[in-house]
């Protein structure tokens, strides 16, 4: 099994990206002038807004994306088109609040910390194995 | 993803009901069944960004996310329980909710490649939530402390 999982991960490490619907920043940062007129899906960090919209930091550099509203350190996860000037005319964008964000991962925390107690009142380590009780 | 509180306490509402209706399935079951709830969000090691033998972390990771990779590794951890078909089976009912609430999520494209490595569609999500909403977590979370009080006060009676 834990071979099989072994073959299944490295198949998706070299298959997955090229499976993929759309190009993403990784492709960006190779060629940015390929992509210009295609959809493109881009997540990054808002650097600096304005009335027209914001600049996402992304691994590709900094992109502009019109039309969207979002506070400096959102995250921002965009569809759209790419345009010339490293501008994006997004399709679809969904803006993740930091604080927001953050506090994900801090539930996440409380969950598995959560699971950890439950688990173990229930399981008890015996040899090799876990014992109900 | 919803965060982990929400993986683990939806499950864990709906059986603590069960269990307070019919009085099965016991809290070690819960436990493996909350425990599968949370084996797919593994794949959250691509936060670790990176490559790793020169793949990129976020696609080696991804078949963890998956139904298969869940399986297999629901499997491998089944292997540690005395009757591990049995845990194996206990563990995927909590994998398939954590498919079944992470389908509730939006993404501006792709989502979750459940089928793999059959078929490569990225599109399994009813674009209803957010992952950082506090609705979810709010109502989950509520209705846990509910049923934990209800579930406190059953003891108590009992011992009375």
């Amino acid at each position: 099994m834990i071979a099989l999982l072994f073959l299944l991960c490295v198949y998706s490490g070299e298959a997955a990206h090229s499976h993929f619907p759309y190009p993403t920043v990784r492709d960006l940062a190779e060629s940015k002038a390929l992509y210009v007129g295609s959809e493109v899906l881009v997540y990054g960090t808002v650097t600096e807004r304005d009335e027209g919209g914001v600049w996402l930091s992304t691994s590709a550099g900094t992109i502009r994306v019109r039309e969207v509203r979002a506070s400096i350190g959102d995250l921002v996860e965009v569809l759209g088109t790419l345009e010339e000037n490293d501008s994006l005319v997004p399709r679809k964008a969904i803006v993740y609040p930091r604080t927001d964000f953050y506090a994900m991962f801090a539930r996440s925390l409380v969950g598995a910390v959560l699971l950890v107690l439950l688990f173990f009142r229930s399981w008890k380590p015996r040899g090799w194995r876990m014992v109900e009780g | 993803m919803p965060d982990l509180l929400v993986h683990v306490l939806v499950p864990w509402c709906a059986l603590k009901l069960f269990q307070l209706r019919f009085g099965r399935p016991s809290n070690g079951v819960i436990a493996l069944v909350l425990l599968g709830a949370v084996f797919p969000d593994l794949a959250a090691l691509q936060y670790l960004g990176g490559r790793v033998w020169g793949y990129h972390v976020a696609d080696l990771v991804l078949p963890l996310h998956t139904l298969v990779g869940a399986a297999l590794v629901a499997g491998v951890g089944a292997l540690w329980f005395t009757d591990s078909f049995r845990a194996w089976c206990w563990i995927m009912l909590g994998v398939c909710s954590h498919f079944a609430l992470d389908s509730l999520l939006v993404h501006a494209a792709g989502g979750m490649v459940l089928l793999f490595p059959v078929v490569w569609v990225w599109d399994f999500q009813l674009g209803l939530l957010k992952s950082t909403d506090w609705a979810l977590p709010v109502v989950t979370g509520g209705a846990s402390f509910l049923i934990w009080i209800w579930t406190r006060r059953g003891c108590v009676s009992r011992k009375t």
